[in-house]
C-alpha cells in the first residue's frame, strides 16, 4: 500500500506533538509537583482527595479551636490554683493569727484576707485574646467589680461595708438588745422580739429553765417573747437559757445561772430577798448578756449575713439592702438597684456555670468547659476575704471585739471548708479533666491529619524521580523522532535521480 | 500499415505522455494540499476499424473508497459532537480550580464551616464575626459566578448554534454549485476529479457540524440527507433558520421557548429539526446538547445546593398543640408564620393505613395541582394548596384534598385543626408540624437566615409559584444585608442574649454539617425512589465529584474517538493522497515514454529521408 507524503508528514508531526505535550505535561509535574491540575484528570480518586481534603480542613479547624480552649483552660486552671492556694492561706492565717491588731484596726490575717481580695479580683477578671473569662457568656463585661468598689462604694453605690454598717445598726437596734426588748410586770420579766415579722435581730427559738420557783412560758406570741415570772426566790445553780437565732443561719444561747453572789459573775444573776428583787436583778443581768452577745456573735453573724446579702444573687435577683433609712428600726430587706449599690458580679448569671463555653472538638463531639466567678465555692471564696477585709475593730484588749472577731473567723473557717459546694479545687480538677479529654482528642487529630495526608499525598503528589524517567524516556523518543524526521526528509526518490 | 500511421500512432504517445506529465507536476505542485485527491492518468488502446492506431487519452480520475469515506464522515462528525462537550465541560471542571488550592464550592462550604467554628471560639470577636460574613459572602459569590458562566456558557453554545447553521447554509451553496458543474462536465466526458476534491471538502466540513449521509446519483451529483432522514439538498439546498436568543438565564429553556431552534426552510414546509431529533452528532448537535440538558443539570445541581443551604440555616419547625373536641382528638397547628413553599407535615391513619401528607403553601393557583415530587422527600402524598384566598377557602381545599374522616377546621385566626372521627375509630391524626422560614434576625428561634434571595432581603422560602423560587437562585443568592448592617445577630438569636453564647453558631454548624437533609433527584444526583440524602457539604462534595467525572468522561470519550477518526483520516490520506516517490517513478516512466516515442519520431523521419533520396 502506498502512503502519501502528506499522511506521512502530517502523522509524524502528530506523534511529535503528542510527546511534546507530553513533554510540557512532566515539566509542569515536576515544577509544581502534583501529578494533575484538575479533579477531571485525578481520575477515580477525586471523591477520595474531595473527602480528605474536607477531613483535612475540618481537623485542621478542630486542632485551632482545641488549641484555643487548651489555652483558656491553662489560663483559667492557673488562676483557680492561685484562688485555691488563697483558701488555705486565709484558713491557716485566721487559725494561727491571734487578734493582734497590727495597724491598729485589723489582724494580720485581716490585712492578709485584703491582699488577697485584691488579688482574686485581679484574677477572676483577667482576659484572654479580650475576653474575660470568669463572666460565662457575658466575655465582653467586666465580671467582678473593682476592689475598692466592692469595699467603699463608689459615688452613690453602696459597697459592702455600708451593707455591713447599716445590717449591724438593724440587727443591733438602737439600744444595742439585738432588737429585744426587755421588760417587768410584777415579778414576770419578759423578753420579746421588737418587731414581728422582722428579719433583723435575735430570734427567741427557744428557753430551757431549771430554775425552782420561776414558771417559764414561750416562746409564744406574734411578736415571739418568753415570759419568766418568779413566784418565789429560786435556788442557786438552777439555770435559765434562750436560744437565740442569728441572721446568718448559726444560733447562741444565753444562759443565765441563778447565784447568791453579790455581785454576780458574767452570766449569772444575783438571787435577791424576794422575788421581786430577783426579778430585778435577773433583768439587769439578762440586759447586760444580751448586750454582750449582741456586741460578740449577733454583730459577727451580721456581718456575715450582710455579705450574703451583698454577693449572694442568682441569675434574676440583686443585692438586698436594709430597707431604711432608719435601719435600726428596720424589718425588712429590700432589692437594691445599679443606682444605689454597686454590683460586684457582672457576668452571666445563668445556671450553667462550669459549662460556660462549647467547643466543637471533633465530627459531632462537642466540650463543655468554663469557670465562673459567681460559683458558690469561688464567689464564698471571695466573699469571706471582702468580708475579713472590710471588718475593722479599735482595742486589741476589748473581750468583747476579741470575741466577735473569733465568731467571725469561726464562720469564715466554716464557708470555707466548702461543705456540700462544689470546692475551688474540684473546679480546678474538673478543668483538668477537660484539658486531658482536649489532647486526646487532639492526639487523635494528630493521626487521622498523617494519614489522611499520606494518602493525599500519594494520590496528588508526584514523585520527582518517576517523573525524570519518564522525561529522559521520552527526550529519548523524541530525539529518535527527530533523526528519524532528518533522515526521511532526505529519503526521497527526487534525490536520487 | 504505413509510416503515416506509425508517426500517428507515435504522435498519440507523445501527446499521452504530455498529458501523464501534466497531471503528475499537478499531483507534485499539490503534495501538501489538504482535501487533495490523487490523479491517474487513464489510457486506453486507440482502435480504428479494429486495428490499433496508437493510445488514447482517457479524462484523469480520482480514486476515492467511498466507503471509507463515508465512515471517515460519520466519525469526523462523533469527534466534533465529542470535542465540543469535552471542551465545555473541561471549562465547568477547571472553575472548581487545582484539586490542591481546595478552591471549589465544595471547598467554600468547608471554610464557611471553619469560620463558623471560629466563631464559635469567639463569638464576641467582631473579626470572627465579619470573617464569617466574609466567607459567606465569597461562598454566594461564587455560587452567583459558577450559575452565570454556565448561562454565559450556554449563550455561547446559543451562538455557535447560530454560526453553525449559517456555515452549513453555506457550504450546502457551495455544494449545489460544484453539483452543477460536476453534471455539466461529466456530460462533456471532462475531468472532473478536482471538482469533486472540491465537493467532497464542503461535505466534509458540513459532516463535522452535523451527520449527514450522501447518496451518489448516475449524473456525478451527490444529494444531501440529515441521518434522520431530512433532505438538506437536492437540485437546491434547503435553507436553515435559527432564531438566536442574545439573553439567556436558568429560566430561558429551549422547551418555554427561551433557547433558539434549527428549522429547515423548504419552499413552504418547514421543520424544527432540534424537536424532530434530526441532528445527532456534530458540533451544533454537541452546542445543543450542552444548551439543553447538561448546562441546566449543572445549574439545578447549583440551584439545589443554593436552596438547601438557605434552606437548612433558616428552616424551624412550628409544633402542633393537641385539640379535642368531645371523642375526637387531634391536633391544631399555626400557620401565621407561613410562606409561599412552607409546608406542613400531617401524617394519620384511616382504615389501619397511615398516610403521610406534606400541605404545600402555594399562592400562585396556576402551579395547582402538584405531583408528589414537589418535594424530594419519598413516602408522602404532596397537596398544595392556594394559601392566598380567606381562611374559609383555605380549609375547604384542605378537605377536598384529605379523605372525610380526617377533619379539618379553622379554630381561629389563622390556626387550622385536624381532627379523627372520634368515636367511630376508623381514623387517627398520628402527628402535625409545620416548617416555616423566619425572616426576622432574632426571636425566631436558632437558625438564621444567612442567605436571602436578591439583594433586597426577600426570604429564600423555595416558593413554587410562577417558575418556582428554586429555578436561578444559585445566581441569585446573597448575604442577608441586614445581618451585614448588625452582625451581633449572629450570636444574638434573641433579646438578652450575651455576645459570648454559642447557642446560635453552634446550632448553625450542625445545620451544616451534620443535619442532613434529601434532595432533587432532578440534579441527576440520587435517583427519585432513593434521592441523595446527606449534609450540605457532602451534597457539594458530590456536585464537584459530579461535574469533573463528567468532565473526564467526556475528555476520554473525545479523545478515543479522536484515534478512530485520524486513523480513519490516516488511511483515506494515505490512499487518497500524493506519494512524491510514487509521482518520480511515473515521472520517469512518462519521460522515457516520451524519449521513446520521440524516438520512434526520428525514426520514420530517417526511414522518411531515405524513402525521399530513392528518386534522386
Amino acid at each position: 500500500m502506498q502512503i502519501s507524503t502528506l499522511s506521512q508528514s502530517l502523522a509524524l508531526r502528530n506523534s511529535i506533538n503528542d510527546m511534546r505535550a507530553q513533554f510540557d505535561d512532566l515539566q509542569r509535574q515536576l515544577s509544581t509537583g502534583l501529578k494533575t491540575d484538575s479533579y477531571a484528570k485525578l481520575g477515580t480518586n477525586r471523591n477520595t482527595v474531595l473527602s480528605l481534603t474536607h477531613q483535612l480542613g475540618q481537623l485542621s479547624t478542630y486542632t485551632n479551636t482545641i488549641a484555643k480552649s487548651q489555652m483558656r483552660i491553662e489560663v483559667m486552671s492557673t488562676s483557680l490554683s492561685r484562688v485555691n492556694d488563697i483558701v488555705s492561706e486565709t484558713k491557716t492565717s485566721m487559725v494561727t493569727s491571734g487578734f493582734d491588731l497590727v495597724n491598729g484596726s485589723q489582724t494580720g490575717a485581716q490585712v492578709q484576707a485584703a491582699m488577697s481580695f485584691d488579688e482574686m479580683v485581679n484574677l477572676l477578671n483577667l482576659q484572654v485574646e479580650d475576653r474575660y473569662l470568669f463572666g460565662g457568656t457575658e466575655t465582653q463585661t467586666r465580671p467582678v467589680a473593682l476592689p475598692d468598689e466592692i469595699q467603699n462604694g463608689s459615688g452613690d453605690e453602696a459597697g459592702l461595708k455600708q451593707f455591713i454598717d447599716e445590717r449591724a445598726q438593724a440587727d443591733l437596734g438602737a439600744d444595742g438588745l439585738g432588737r429585744l426588748t426587755l421588760g417587768t410586770a410584777g415579778t414576770t420579766v419578759t423578753l420579746a422580739e421588737d418587731a414581728d415579722p422582722s428579719v433583723f435581730g435575735f430570734k427567741i427559738a427557744d428557753v430551757q429553765s431549771t430554775l425552782t420557783n420561776a414558771n417559764v412560758t414561750g416562746p409564744a406570741g406574734s411578736p415571739a417573747g418568753v415570759d419568766v415570772e418568779f413566784t418565789d426566790v429560786p435556788a442557786a445553780g438552777g439555770k435559765i437559757s434562750f436560744e437565740l437565732d442569728l441572721p446568718d443561719g448559726t444560733s447562741t444561747t444565753v444562759t443565765l445561772t441563778a447565784t447568791t453572789n453579790s455581785p454576780p459573775e458574767e452570766g449569772e444573776f444575783t438571787i435577791g430577798g424576794d422575788a421581786a428583787t430577783t426579778s430585778a436583778n435577773f433583768q439587769a443581768a439578762l440586759d447586760t448578756s444580751l448586750k454582750r452577745e449582741a456586741n460578740v456573735s449577733l454583730k459577727a453573724a451580721s456581718a456575715v449575713e450582710a455579705a450574703n446579702n451583698f454577693f449572694d444573687y442568682e441569675a434574676g435577683g440583686v443585692p438586698q439592702r436594709v430597707d431604711g433609712p432608719p435601719f435600726d428600726s428596720a424589718t425588712g430587706l429590700r432589692d437594691a438597684t445599679a443606682d444605689d449599690t454597686v454590683f460586684w458580679y457582672s457576668g452571666d448569671l445563668g445556671p450553667n456555670a462550669g459549662k460556660d463555653f462549647t467547643a466543637q472538638i471533633d465530627d459531632g463531639r462537642q466540650l463543655s468547659y468554663g469557670a465562673r466567678a459567681d460559683q458558690d465555692s469561688i464567689r464564698d471564696t471571695l466573699k469571706m476575704s471582702a468580708l475579713l477585709s472590710a471588718v475593722e475593730y479599735n482595742d486589741a484588749e476589748d473581750a468583747e471585739q476579741r470575741d466577735s472577731y473569733r465568731e467571725l473567723t469561726a464562720r469564715a473557717g466554716q464557708v470555707l471548708n466548702f461543705e456540700g459546694t462544689q470546692s475551688v479545687e474540684s473546679i480546678v480538677t474538673n478543668l483538668g479533666l477537660a484539658s486531658a479529654t482536649l489532647e486526646n482528642t487532639q492526639n487523635r487529630h494528630d493521626a487521622t491529619m498523617a494519614t489522611a495526608n499520606e494518602i493525599l499525598g500519594d494520590i496528588q503528589n508526584a514523585d520527582p524521580y518517576e517523573v525524570g524517567v519518564k522525561l529522559t524516556t521520552l527526550e529519548t523518543q523524541l530525539q529518535a523522532s527527530y533523526q528519524v524526521t532528518a533522515m526521511l526528509s532526505q529519503l526521497s526518490l527526487v534525490n536520487f535521480i | 500499415m504505413s509510416l503515416s500511421s506509425a508517426l500517428g500512432a507515435a504522435m498519440s504517445g507523445l501527446n499521452v505522455a504530455q498529458a501523464g506529465l501534466d497531471v503528475t507536476s499537478r499531483n507534485i505542485a499539490n503534495v501538501g494540499t489538504p482535501g487533495y485527491t490523487r490523479k491517474v492518468q487513464q489510457q486506453t488502446n486507440m482502435l480504428a476499424g479494429g486495428e490499433g492506431i496508437g493510445v488514447r487519452r482517457e479524462a484523469a480520475q480520482r480514486q476515492v473508497d467511498a466507503f471509507l469515506q463515508q465512515q471517515l464522515r460519520t466519525s469526523s462528525a462523533s469527534s466534533a459532537f465529542l470535542n465540543v462537550k469535552s471542551s465545555m465541560l473541561g471549562r465547568i471542571d477547571a472553575g472548581f480550580g487545582t484539586p490542591d488550592s481546595n478552591s471549589s464550592i465544595a471547598g467554600a462550604i468547608g471554610s464557611l464551616s471553619s469560620m463558623l467554628q471560629e466563631l464559635i471560639d469567639n463569638p464576641e470577636s467582631e473579626s470572627s464575626r465579619a470573617s464569617f460574613l466574609n466567607e459567606a459572602d465569597n461562598l454566594a459569590t461564587q455560587l452567583n459566578t459558577t450559575s452565570d458562566t454556565i448561562q454565559e456558557m450556554r449563550l455561547e453554545a446559543e451562538r455557535n448554534i447560530a454560526a453553525g447553521v449559517e456555515q452549513a447554509n453555506a457550504l450546502l451553496k457551495t455544494i449545489a454549485n460544484v453539483n452543477n458543474q460536476i453534471a455539466s462536465r461529466q456530460a462533456g466526458n471532462l475531468s472532473i476529479g478536482d471538482l469533486q476534491d472540491q465537493r467532497d471538502m464542503a461535505i466534509d466540513e458540513l459532516s463535522t457540524l452535523m451527520d449527514v449521509k450522501v447518496v451518489n446519483r448516475d449524473d456525478g451529483t451527490v444529494t444531501v440527507f440529515t441521518s434522520g432522514g431530512q433532505l438538506l439538498l437536492d437540485r437546491t439546498p434547503v435553507e436553515l433558520t435559527f432564531d438566536e436568543h442574545t439573553q439567556m438565564d436558568p429560566t430561558s429553556t429551549y422547551e418555554n421557548g427561551g433557547a433558539g431552534t434549527i428549522r429547515l426552510v423548504s419552499g413552504s414546509t418547514s421543520i424544527d429539526l432540534i424537536a424532530a431529533g434530526a441532528i445527532r452528532s456534530g458540533t451544533l448537535a454537541g452546542y445543543i446538547e450542552m444548551r439543553d440538558e447538561i448546562l441546566p443539570e449543572a445549574q439545578a445541581q447549583l440551584d439545589e445546593l443554593a436552596a438547601q443551604l438557605a434552606l437548612a440555616l433558616s428552616e424551624e419547625t412550628v409544633e402542633s398543640t393537641d385539640a379535642t373536641v368531645g371523642a375526637a382528638t387531634g391536633y391544631d397547628i399555626d400557620t401565621a408564620e407561613m410562606v409561599p413553599g412552607n409546608t406542613i407535615s400531617l401524617s394519620y391513619t384511616v382504615g389501619g393505613v397511615q398516610q403521610n401528607v406534606t400541605i404545600v403553601r402555594v399562592d400562585d393557583p396556576s402551579v395547582l395541582p402538584l405531583s408528589d415530587t414537589a418535594t424530594a422527600a419519598t413516602g408522602d402524598t404532596v397537596v398544595g394548596i392556594n394559601f392566598n384566598q380567606p381562611m374559609a377557602g383555605i380549609i375547604a381545599d384542605l378537605q377536598a384534598a384529605l379523605p372525610g374522616d380526617v377533619a379539618v377546621s379553622n379554630t381561629s385566626g389563622s390556626t387550622i385543626r385536624f381532627l379523627d372521627d372520634g368515636a367511630a375509630g376508623n381514623s387517627d391524626i398520628n402527628a402535625v408540624s409545620a416548617t416555616v422560614t423566619p425572616s426576622a434576625l432574632s426571636g425566631g428561634g436558632t437558625g438564621l437566615p444567612l442567605f436571602t434571595d436578591g439583594s433586597n432581603g426577600t426570604v429564600f422560602s423555595n416558593s413554587l409559584d410562577g417558575a418556582g423560587q428554586k429555578t436561578g437562585f444559585a445566581s441569585r443568592i446573597k448575604v442577608n444585608a441586614e445581618l451585614i448592617a448588625d452582625d451581633t445577630k449572629l450570636v444574638a438569636y434573641d433579646t438578652d442574649v450575651p455576645m459570648g453564647d454559642t447557642t446560635r453558631p453552634l446550632d448553625l454548624l450542625a445545620r451544616l454539617t451534620t443535619n442532613t437533609r434529601t434532595y432533587a433527584p432532578e440534579t441527576g444526583i440520587g435517583g427519585s425512589s432513593t434521592p441523595f440524602n446527606g449534609s450540605i457539604d457532602e451534597f457539594a462534595r458530590r456536585i464537584v465529584s459530579f461535574q469533573s467525572s463528567q468532565s473526564a468522561n467526556a475528555a476520554r470519550d473525545a479523545e478515543a474517538q479522536q484515534v478512530v477518526t485520524s486513523s480513519l483520516q490516516d488511511r483515506f490520506d494515505a490512499e487518497t493522497g500524493v506519494n512524491i516517490d510514487d509521482e518520480m517513478s511515473n515521472l520517469l516512466l512518462l519521460q522515457n515514454a516520451y524519449s521513446a516515442n520521440a524516438r520512434v519520431m526520428t525514426t520514420i523521419q530517417e526511414l522518411f529521408t531515405v524513402l525521399m533520396s530513392i528518386g534522386r
